[in-house]
This record gives structure tokens, sequence and C-alpha cells, in this order.
């Protein structure tokens, strides 16, 4: 709507005895043509109309290219994408940092020595005949170079997936997508709280893959679930399905209108993996993910927030392997024992967009080395030196303290933590720093 | 001179303060006829002072302007969203619900449609496009001519979960920006269907159909099958002159006038 008219239409009232005129964008014209009862809103970059009601709405709009629920074909075509930049300091009795990350093989995401492009996503997604829609993103290559030195943007295919909708309780996708094993791994990178996930969520996360899913929520208004089959491998594109399967079931209970909460959702997520241990060959270009080595895995889980206060736990269980994967091409024994982890994270918003957030850990396997310890960060306290690090244990416990500040919502906000990790059985004893800017749109 | 100035300045800043304004944005269901009212009662009710800018564009525009602070309170027809809700929370605005009423969505055609009932099951055909011509549910010849909400408004969601099973509406739909556009064209077109809430049901040129053998009206809240609570959103520390609206809205001189009006109060059902 025109800046104009929406200032014409409010109308302040002014008198006790007179009606009180209002702007119903209803009561004597429409919400956009004055000149027909009809509504029109289409809106977009490619119109120039930019809907919302602050310069900060306004720009973040820019990114939906074309919106118009009336275009009998084209709904909407918008471009989606992220980039979040992080740097980080950590000590266990011999100090690690970001430049440390960078030297371990890290040099295209590290910029200069002290700032990692965490992640870097761009792509679109559509709506299509009022109940298609096709998104995809892909991970952006942030040196911009391929193996032979050429300028390439592109480092893998991070999703592309294609969904037919007809309903909220009935949705079918086929594509590639990032499998949602646990509750962490389900809330998006742009919205989690923490900077970095929980130790076993990663552990137990199968990646990016190729497959088909059901999902829908609202059956008899409370229940949700989703069922999906993929094909194990992950890969740089999409899966060759060859390499074995992974199967995630899951069904929640939406309970808040039961309980008075702003939302309180339960559920229960299960995960069986054909492969466990599986890598693809590397290539010059790619370098695969590893199946994690648990042939099932289960958690349940609770996420609940009201006013300021949120809380998320998780009771997560994965059942080991034992036995040969293939990896990049090699059959190797592995021997991964049974683990459990119990993750808590509360949060609480103190001051207009500042939010405290905490999270403990806890995690037990049935035998030794049966945990390792984050492998992105508090492995490098072994570098540059390499001295005695034993990075694998029995018990793990973890507290993590951490404050965000949101500038415009989960869209552009600041980041901090840190996180005090003890291995149980191994060497790791330390705290990692952390520091981040999140973008999204 | 100098004693004028003073008595000016104070007289100024005294009717300043004794004008507060009360901005409340968001549902043309609610904002159309009930909140004015409302507002018109709680002026009424002793509070001259308060100034109203009530600005009813749809459900979808509540939740901005509590988040960016251009309204006090926010109208919807609908539950908020929880990205509605967390992007508010980012912004230092924790918003409480208040269910104030419940309104019944009828169907209504042109009066002079031979049509006097339909069952749910036509109902979700009829506005999911399934249905194209009154033919075939046994009325004269014609093209079905479907109006609905448009996508900012609570109810064009709610209909479609209360009726269409959440399916999509058909691309021919007419969209439409209130309630009363929607009678109003219906009562222009002998083909047209539309649903409006129970305050609008009784537009000239236009009638209320049965469903599924239940006539829309306030003594059948409950058994009708297209009824739905609808809300007003406040921060959790309103301002003085939010907080008094809210307590009359829910007081029993408020819920007369929503009775009045055409919705259900809350403690009738």
């Amino acid at each position: 709507m025109h800046p104009m008219k929406s200032i014409k239409h409010i109308i302040v009232a002014t008198s006790l005895l007179g009606s009180i005129p209002v702007h119903a964008g209803t009561e004597t014209t429409p919400y956009i043509d004055e000149s027909s009862a009809l509504s029109t809103n289409a809106t977009g970059l490619l119109l120039g109309k930019f809907p919302g009601e602050t310069a900060w709405d306004r720009a973040w709009s820019g990114f939906t290219l074309y919106k118009n629920d009336d275009n009998q074909v084209l709904q909407e075509f918008s471009l989606q994408g992220r980039l979040q930049v992080q740097s980080i300091f950590g000590d266990d009795g011999d100090t690690f940092n970001t430049s440390d990350y960078k030297a371990a093989g890290n040099d295209e995401t590290v910029w200069g020595d002290d700032i990692e492009s965490r992640r870097a996503r761009f792509g679109f997604k559509s709506k299509w005949f009022q109940t298609w829609k096709l998104e995809g993103q892909i991970d952006v290559d942030v040196d911009a170079h391929d193996s032979s030195g050429d300028f390439s943007p592109y480092k893998d295919i991070y999703n592309l997936y294609l969904t037919y909708a007809p309903v909220d309780t009935f949705n079918l996708s086929v594509g590639k997508t990032k499998v949602k094993f646990s509750r962490e791994q389900e809330i998006s990178s742009k919205e989690i709280l923490t900077i970095e996930r929980s130790l076993i969520s990663n552990t137990l996360f199968p990646g990016e893959l190729t497959g088909a899913w059901v999902s829908g929520k609202g059956i008899q208004e409370y229940w949700l679930y989703e069922l999906g089959i993929y094909g194990g491998d992950r890969v740089r594109e999409f899966s060759s399905f060859n390499e074995g399967l992974v199967i995630l079931g899951k069904i929640g209970y939406d309970y808040s209108s039961q309980v008075g909460l702003d939302t309180a959702v339960a559920s229960l997520h299960y995960m069986h993996n054909s492969d466990p241990g599986y890598v693809k060959l590397k290539d010059a270009d790619f370098t695969p993910g590893t199946s994690p080595s648990f042939t099932d895995s289960i958690a349940l889980t609770n996420d609940i927030t009201s006013g300021r206060f949120g809380l998320t736990t998780e009771l997560l269980y994965g059942f080991g392997f034992d036995g040969t994967a293939e990896q990049s091409g090699i059959q190797k024994n592995i021997s991964q024992s049974d683990v459990i982890a119990l993750s808590v994270i509360p949060s609480y918003y103190i001051a207009n967009g500042l939010q405290l957030v905490g999270r403990l850990q806890l995690a037990n396997s049935d035998a030794g080395n049966g945990i390792t310890v984050p492998s992105r960060y508090e492995r490098l306290s072994k570098l540059p030196s390499g001295a005695n690090n034993d990075e694998k244990g029995n018990t793990y416990a973890s507290a993590y303290m951490g404050l965000n500040y949101y500038i415009y919502g989960h869209k552009l906000k600041l980041m901090n933590g840190i996180e005090y990790s003890h291995m149980g059985g191994g060497d790791y004893d330390g705290y990692t720093a952390m520091t981040g800017l999140r973008f999204s749109f | 001179m100098k004693t004028f100035i003073t008595l000016f300045t104070a007289a100024a800043t005294l009717s300043v303060a004794s004008a507060q304004t009360l901005s409340i944005k968001g549902s043309d269901t609610l904002g159309a006829k009930l909140v004015p009212q409302l507002a018109e009662g709680f002026k009424a009710a002793g509070n001259k002072g308060v100034k109203f800018e009530i600005a009813a564009e749809g459900s979808t525009t509540a939740f901005p302007a509590l988040a960016n602070g251009t309204a006090q309170i926010g109208m919807s027809s609908r539950k908020v969203k929880d990205d509605e809700r967390t992007f508010c929370k980012t912004k230092g605005v924790f918003i409480k619900e208040h269910g104030i009423c419940y309104d019944m969505l009828t169907v209504i055609v042109n009066k002079n449609s031979p049509l006097a009932k339909l069952s749910k099951a036509e109902v979700a055909k009829i506005f999911t496009g399934q249905i194209k011509d009154w033919s075939e549910i046994g009325g004269a010849p014609g093209k079905i001519s479907v109006y609905t909400r448009n996508t900012s408004s609570g109810t064009y969601k709610d209909w479609q979960k209360l009726a269409m099973g959440g399916r999509d509406y058909p691309s021919s739909s007419l969209k439409m920006a209130g309630n009363e556009q929607i009678a109003q064209e219906v009562a222009k077109n002998k083909n047209g269907i539309g649903y409006v809430g129970l305050a609008y049901s009784k537009t000239t040129g236009t009638k209320t159909l049965v469903i599924d053998g239940v006539e829309p009206i306030a003594a059948n809240a409950k058994k009708y099958t297209y009824a739905r609570l609808c809300y007003l959103y406040a921060p959790d520390k309103p301002s003085a002159e939010a907080d008094a609206f809210m307590k009359y809205v829910e007081s029993s001189a408020g819920q007369d006038i929503v009775r009045k009006v055409g919705f259900i109060p809350v403690a009738d059902l």
C-alpha cells in the first residue's frame, strides 16, 4: 500500500459522542485499488514494491523478487541465503584460535587469520500453482576458486527439493535436504541460540542427503509427523542410491494450548542407518562427510517457550556399530559403542533484543573412547605441537553461556558464547570462547 | 507576559497529557466494527482523554506493528504464528494473548439464489474449486463466483482450516479486502458465494446458508461448524491506556458490546 494512502486511512477518533472512524481497508475502500473491490497485493523487487513497517522490513523485502497470490502460475519467487562469520579462542592448557583452525587445512574459509566464514549459502525459494514449492541453496565457496585455480563460487548443493503441499497435514517432498534428526538439527542455523550445536547432536547427524519424505502438522489439531527415506551417501550433489539408506521417522505433539505456554512441542525421533561409517571417495573440490557410526538413533525432545523464557531439552541415544565400513574406497574396522546424552538449553531475554542462553550437556558411552571431542575447534588443542592429547573418552560434560543481541530479529544478530568442556577418560579439559555475526534472508 | 507564557505552556502540557493515543492495528474482522464500538464504550465509561487510532488491514499486520511499537494492541482473528511471536520477542515485545470473543463464519449467497442450505462437504468442494457450477448441486446453471478474503487476513487462513481441510483456494477465487466487500459483491452477483463474520451476515441483498442443518445464529454457536476464537494481543507490560482498555473489553460492559455487534462473548460458550 502506498504510504500516503495508509496515512490517509488512519483516522483518529476525537469525539466521545461521534463514531470512531476507522481505516478498515474495508468499510469504504478496498486494500489497494480504490476503483475496485478486488484486493491485489503483488509486491517484490521486480515490481518495485517493498512492503513493511520499517526501513529494515522494506530492505529485507527486497529479497522477495516477486510475490502475488493472485497469479495462477507463480505466487512467489524469493532469494534466500545466509552469511555467518565467527572467531574463536580456546584454552585447555594449550591455547588455540581461528588462525589454528585456518592452519589445520581450512585456509579457504578463513578471511585473514581471525574471521571464519562458518556458513555461506545462496539460493532461492518459490511457490507455483498454489500447492507446489521448489527451493534450493548452494554452499558458497568463499574463496571463489576451485582446485584448479579457476573462478568458482560453487562449493556444493546444500539442498534442492520439490514439495507438493496440498494441505498442512500432508506435504510430500523429493530432492536433497538436511536430514533433521534431533531438535537442535531441526532448528536452522539461522535461528539456533548457541553458536555451535551440541556434541552428540552433531555426532548423530547424518548430513544433507537425497531422498523423499512426507510431513504434516495439525493432525487432529495437535499432532505432527515426518517420515523420510534417503540415500546414505553424503555427496556434493545427489545420491547414487548405492550406498545404503537412512530412514527417519518422527511423531510430535503440540500441547501449548493445554498448558497455556507460547509454544510447547514434545517429539520422538527415530533414525535407522544401514551403512554406518560410510564415506565416499574424496575429489579435488569436495570432501564428503562421514555417515554416523550408529545403526539406530533415538531422540526424545521437549521444546517450550513462554514470554522471555525458553527451554529445549533433549535426550539422545545412539546404538553403536562394530564392523567394517567403506571409507574413501578402503574397508576399515569401526568399533563404536552406544552413547547416551542429555542436552538442556535454557534461554531468557534480559533486555530489549538481548538474550541470555545456557546449555548443559552430559554424555556417556558404554565403552572407553566412545565419545570424541567436538571436531571443529576443540580438537585444535593438540595443534600445532600435536602433543599428547587424547581426543576420545567415555564421558563428556560441558556448560555453555552465551549472549545474543538481535539487531533485526534472527535475520541480523550478534552471538557470543563461552563453553567449558571436560572429557572423562580422555585428556580434553578446557574452554572455547566464540563470537559471531549472522545475517540471513 | 512571563506569567502568560508559563500558563500557556502548562495548559498545553496538560492538554497533551490528557489526550493519550491508543493505537490498535490488525484484523479487519475485529477492527471494522467491534473494536471501534468497544472504543466508544470505553470512552463513554469515563476515559474521555484517550484517542484511538484503529487500522484494520488484516491480522498479519498486527504483529509487526506490535514488534515495532507502532501499535499498543494487535487485533487478530487467528492465533499468532511462532515466527511472528519470536520476532516480537527479539524486539523486546512479549505479547500476551486475550481471547475476547467467538466469531461464526457464515456462508452467504445472493438473496435470489434458490439455495438455502449446504453440507460441509459441499462447502469444501465449492471453495476449493471442485464444484464449479451451481447446477452440480441442484441450483440453476451458472458458474460459481467464489469470494474470499485476501492473504493478509487471518480469516483467509482460518477458513482454509475450518472449511477446506487446509487445501488451497482455486486460482479463480476473487480476493477481497474485507467482510463488507465480500457481502457487497455477493449482493451484486447472483452466482456469488462468500464467507463473512456473523456481524456482517445481514447485509442487504445476501442471505446466509444453513450448514449441515445448523443455522448460523449466535444461539447455535456451540454446534455450528465454522466458529472460531478471536484475539487481542498486547505487550506483557502494556501502557496504562492499553491495560485499561483490555480490562474494559473483558469486563461485562465490554462483552455486552461484543454481543450487540454480532460476536459471541467468550463466557457464552
